[in-house]
């Protein structure tokens, strides 16, 4: 008796995980074995906000406050920590989605088990930043700070502004809060773009743009 | 009465993008004989850099601390971001064994915090150490016509354990009151908690502006003549990209939306245009300024 191949996804809808987590990469099934068991306690042993982490109970008040998950639904702190508690490593690490946080601090006002999603979000974007996934908003924040120690330059259309309305000139010591980024080695970190090179905006910040443009760095897609 | 003095941390957005904010805060600071000092090292409070790197916000929080704490007088802060980042740095250096590794590389500059130094926000000096029942007593424009609804700012109430019990953050009501003060009539609304997205917006444009939509689509069914917040990140996303988010959504919003010291300055009688810069804001609050001639 011959068998036909056996073709789940001709049977179903196809599970499409990378859709929850890059649009850009292929999808491949997640193999246990590949599975980073310990990401969870490398994440609750990097700071005491996390220690929390494993006391979860995957109610999802996070989520059901969070701003973002509200206007966009596949950015979801509950799923998030859970992909960490199953030592999802590489695909939370490399998730777009751990950027998109608006830092409301609702997850953790409200979670029943005082996790504090909001610090261990921070830490995995820490863990993403030191493996080259920060995205060029925030990598070009850090040269900007580098320079001035503010996040905007400090010239352009608004040094006139200021001055027409008698504020004093701002003045600050780049080379202090350069020296500082260098001692916890963001002097490098800037030179990583998550990013390609070609699609970078670098009329971010400019104050000479329109606000919009200028402020805005990209956005999603 | 106590004399109050503060070191005035500015922030990166504020001198730049909002300074009809600045300068509406520094009139009101004389008004009521606030004094302000300004420090010129002061940097970035580091909200952001936590996100690279936990120990650059708290290196770059500890640097402003430690600077305010030079001239022995604690931090007036304008934007709910930079209360945050600063106050929740100076929770977190209560620990000693923290602040001893922050101050290690504090002193390649030549500074140290020793945990001294107290961070509060203008709004919340306003209100504890003036009180609103003061501010109504000075108050001489008439502004019962005026509807307008408070934006928090999250950082202004989260995380609770930081502000020693400032305002509750599920019910807030210090904004509400300092508003009240000014005689202006306040209109209650559903979405008062939301997040106005200024920290996603880097990040994701369209998300930023759907979440901000959100809340202007909520105030504009309320009629509200103006919002009134104290949040340069707020204004950014709810005055500055007001016009983009009515684009994207295609809703003709066009609320005006001032920063609370500009209200208060209405209130107490300052020039609308030289003491409080209304004529900056995004959107043009042009009806407000022909009802006040």
């Amino acid at each position: 008796m011959s068998h036909e191949p056996h073709k789940p996804h001709e049977m179903h809808e196809p599970y499409k995980p990378h859709e929850m987590l890059n649009h850009h990469e292929p999808y491949e099934p997640i193999r246990v074995l590949q599975l980073d068991r310990n990401f969870r306690f490398e994440v609750a042993a990097t700071h005491p906000s996390a220690q929390e982490l494993n006391a979860c109970f995957t109610c999802g008040t996070c989520s059901a406050g969070c701003p973002i998950h509200r206007v966009y639904p596949e950015y979801d702190p509950l799923k998030m920590l859970r992909m960490v508690h199953l030592g999802m490593r590489r695909e939370v690490l490399s998730s777009e989605y751990i950027w998109y946080c608006a830092t409301c601090h609702t997850c953790e006002h409200r979670c029943p088990q005082k996790v504090k999603f909001f610090d261990i979000l921070n830490i995995l974007k820490n863990l993403a930043a030191k493996e080259g996934y920060t995205p060029y908003a925030w990598t070009n924040q850090v040269r900007q700070l580098r320079q001035t120690g503010l996040v905007f330059p400090t010239e352009g259309a608004w040094v006139k502004i200021r001055a027409e309305l008698s504020l004093r000139p701002l003045k600050c010591n780049g080379k202090n809060v350069a020296r500082l980024l260098e001692l916890v080695g963001l002097d490098q970190i800037d030179q990583i773009d998550r990013h390609d090179q070609n699609n970078q905006h670098d009329q971010i910040n400019r104050p000479d743009q329109p606000d919009h443009e200028a402020n805005s760095g990209r956005g999603r897609s | 009465m106590k004399r109050m003095r503060y070191v005035l941390f500015l922030g990166c957005t504020t001198p730049i993008k909002v300074p009809q904010y600045e300068l509406s805060a520094r009139w009101i600071a004389r008004r009521l004989g606030i004094e302000l000092l300004d420090l010129e090292d002061m940097a970035c409070c580091g909200s952001n850099q936590i996100n690279l790197s936990l120990d650059a916000g708290l290196l770059l929080a500890g640097m402003n601390l430690a600077l305010a704490e030079t001239q022995g007088m604690d931090i007036i802060t304008l934007c709910s971001g930079c209360t945050g980042a600063l106050t929740e740095a100076r929770e977190e250096l209560k620990n000693e064994e923290v602040r001893d590794r922050i101050n290690r590389k504090l002193s390649s500059i030549g500074l140290t915090y020793q945990g001294k130094c107290r961070v509060r926000h203008f709004s919340r000096v306003l209100y504890e150490d003036i009180g609103p029942d003061s501010l109504r007593a000075q108050v001489i424009r008439d502004l019962s016509k005026l509807k307008t609804s408070p934006h928090y700012g999250c950082h202004y109430l989260k995380p609770k354990a930081v502000y020693e019990g400032f305002d509750e953050p599920d019910n807030p009501k210090t904004l509400h009151q300092l508003i009240l003060a000014t005689g202006a009539s306040l209109v209650e609304y559903e979405t008062l908690l939301l997040c106005c997205g200024g920290k996603t917006f880097p990040n994701s444009q369209d998300i930023a502006f759907s979440l901000a939509g959100i809340k202007l689509e909520n105030l504009l069914n309320k009629g509200v003549d103006f919002i009134t917040l104290h949040c340069n990140t707020c204004y950014v996303m709810y005055g500055l990209n007001q016009p983009h988010i009515a684009k994207k959504i295609g809703r003709p919003y066009n609320i005006p939306v001032l920063l609370y010291p500009q209200l208060l300055g209405l209130a107490l009688g300052a020039d609308p245009v030289a003491d409080l810069g209304l004529h900056l804001n995004i959107p043009f609050p042009g009806k407000l300024l022909e009802t006040l001639r």
